[in-house]
């Protein structure tokens, strides 16, 4: 007959086990919300960035971090806001790094200009409209972009981007289409091809 | 009103996606009038439509493959990381925990010293007596009549040096006529000029009788601070002695 003796102290060993079984529960509540919530980081950083392997760095690091500060972050609706967020600040940052280093790098190779397209659906899809619609949207003030981001998210209804945002839906309906409007006046100049259509 | 000054309103109609019926009654009954305002109304629409699709396009993206696993692999790192970083703050708080009871303790035991120094435990003064050559050696023992020490000097055959030892919970004393010699002897101690901390104190004692040693509190020597580092102080006058020939 065999004895098991338990060295430790029996006190000691029910916190170690509480330790475990709590850091078992926050794993798994986080898988969870990684499921939910990854790809809307994903795509976030990627809205901003437009660079998929700049867009999955941010995501990460951002998941990091949320998992770092997950005991604070257990109801899921706060985690998708703070979450967002995080992600969009953390992609801003890295745009503007790497603005900043394009500009240094390639500061004397300048896009030449192509011919404006036949079609307004041409127009829409072509490279010339979309680089001038990245620039106009990157232009615009944080706050109108993120909503215009996440609106544009297939199944985001605008009471959920406010939610998300922790927003009155009026703030957000309002910041929705004063980022349309500034994006259309910025892009008037493509009116004029779309009218001789 | 002028198409101009329509075409604002235009243009916010499209941002917010209104159809025809949802336009300001005015503005509606002025497109449906004037062919070039309906063009422009048309233009601004395929824009906001051109607008929605570049948005779509810029967020549409599929997330990559095993991005969610790459995603678990970065936390396990992290836990790896912080349970190491954990383990390292308990050794480092446990460290800081004996530094500090330690310091506690010796902050304790020298306020004790200081502020009751008959409580410190015993206090030893070694008496070392070249009495052997006088045949005699010096034995303790305690009076407790007043701060009287009697200290008798006990014969002895040995040639040897010997050192009697007294003990004493109280302050030890000093005999009168060694007072001088024993306050060189001290501030040699403490100014380092004597080798370790002994102190050999040669006594030399007048024919077998005993001898009332006249109080004399060491603190006053100040060889309380000198043996604040133990709780025994042992009196070696034979270098001292020496240098003072010298």
């Amino acid at each position: 007959m065999q004895e098991l003796v338990l060295i430790q102290p029996i006190r000691a060993a029910e916190d170690e086990w509480s330790r475990e079984a709590a850091q078992a529960a926050k794993r798994r509540d986080f898988e969870e919300r990684l499921a939910e919530c990854g790809p809307l980081a994903y795509r976030v950083a990627r809205g901003v960035l437009r660079n998929d392997a700049d867009a999955e760095d941010v995501a990460q690091e951002a998941l990091l971090r949320a998992y770092r500060r997950f005991d604070r972050l257990r109801d899921a609706q706060r985690f998708r806001a703070w979450l967002v967020r995080l992600v969009f600040r953390l992609a801003l940052d890295r745009a503007r790094s790497t603005k900043r280093r394009e500009v240094r790098e390639t500061e004397w190779a300048r896009p030449t200009r192509r011919p404006a397209p036949a079609t307004a659906e041409d127009l829409a899809a072509s490279s010339e409209f979309q680089e001038h619609f990245d620039h106009a949207l990157d232009a615009l003030p944080d706050k109108l972009r993120l909503v215009l981001l996440l609106s544009a998210m297939e199944g985001h209804t605008l009471e959920e981007v406010a939610a998300m945002l922790g927003l009155p839906v009026g703030t957000a309906k309002s910041r929705l289409f004063a980022g349309r409007k500034k994006l259309a006046e910025k892009l008037q100049c493509y009116v004029t091809n779309i009218k001789k259509r | 009103m002028l198409c101009d000054e329509y075409k604002e309103a235009l243009i916010d109609a499209a941002a917010l996606g209104q159809t025809e019926d949802e336009l300001a009654p005015k503005l509606r009954e002025h497109v449906d009038g004037c062919r070039n305002c309906r063009l422009v109304r048309a233009a601004e629409q395929s824009l906001l439509t051109a607008i929605e699709e570049g948005l779509k396009r810029r967020v549409r993206n599929d997330v990559p493959a095993g991005f969610a696993l790459r995603v678990r692999s970065r936390t396990a790192e992290q836990r790896v990381t912080s349970g190491a970083r954990r383990l390292q703050l308990q050794w480092a708080a446990v460290a800081a925990a004996m530094a500090m009871a330690f310091v506690v303790f010796m902050v304790r035991d020298s306020l004790r010293r200081g502020a009751e120094p008959s409580a410190v435990g015993p206090v030893a003064v070694a008496v070392s007596s070249s009495a052997g050559a006088h045949g005699g050696s010096l034995s303790a023992e305690k009076a407790f009549e007043g701060n009287d020490l009697r200290v008798s000097p006990k014969r002895r055959s040995s040639r040897r040096p010997t050192r009697g030892v007294v003990e004493a919970n109280f302050q030890p004393l000093i005999p009168s006529d060694q007072e001088e010699i024993v306050e060189l002897l001290v501030r040699k101690l403490r100014n380092g000029e004597v080798d370790g901390r002994i102190l050999r104190w040669d006594v030399q004692p007048t024919e077998a009788q005993d001898w009332n040693i006249a109080p004399m509190q060491i603190e006053a020597l100040g060889a309380i601070s000198a043996e604040s580092g133990g709780d025994r102080m042992l009196f070696d006058s034979s270098r001292a002695t020496d240098r003072r020939t010298e």
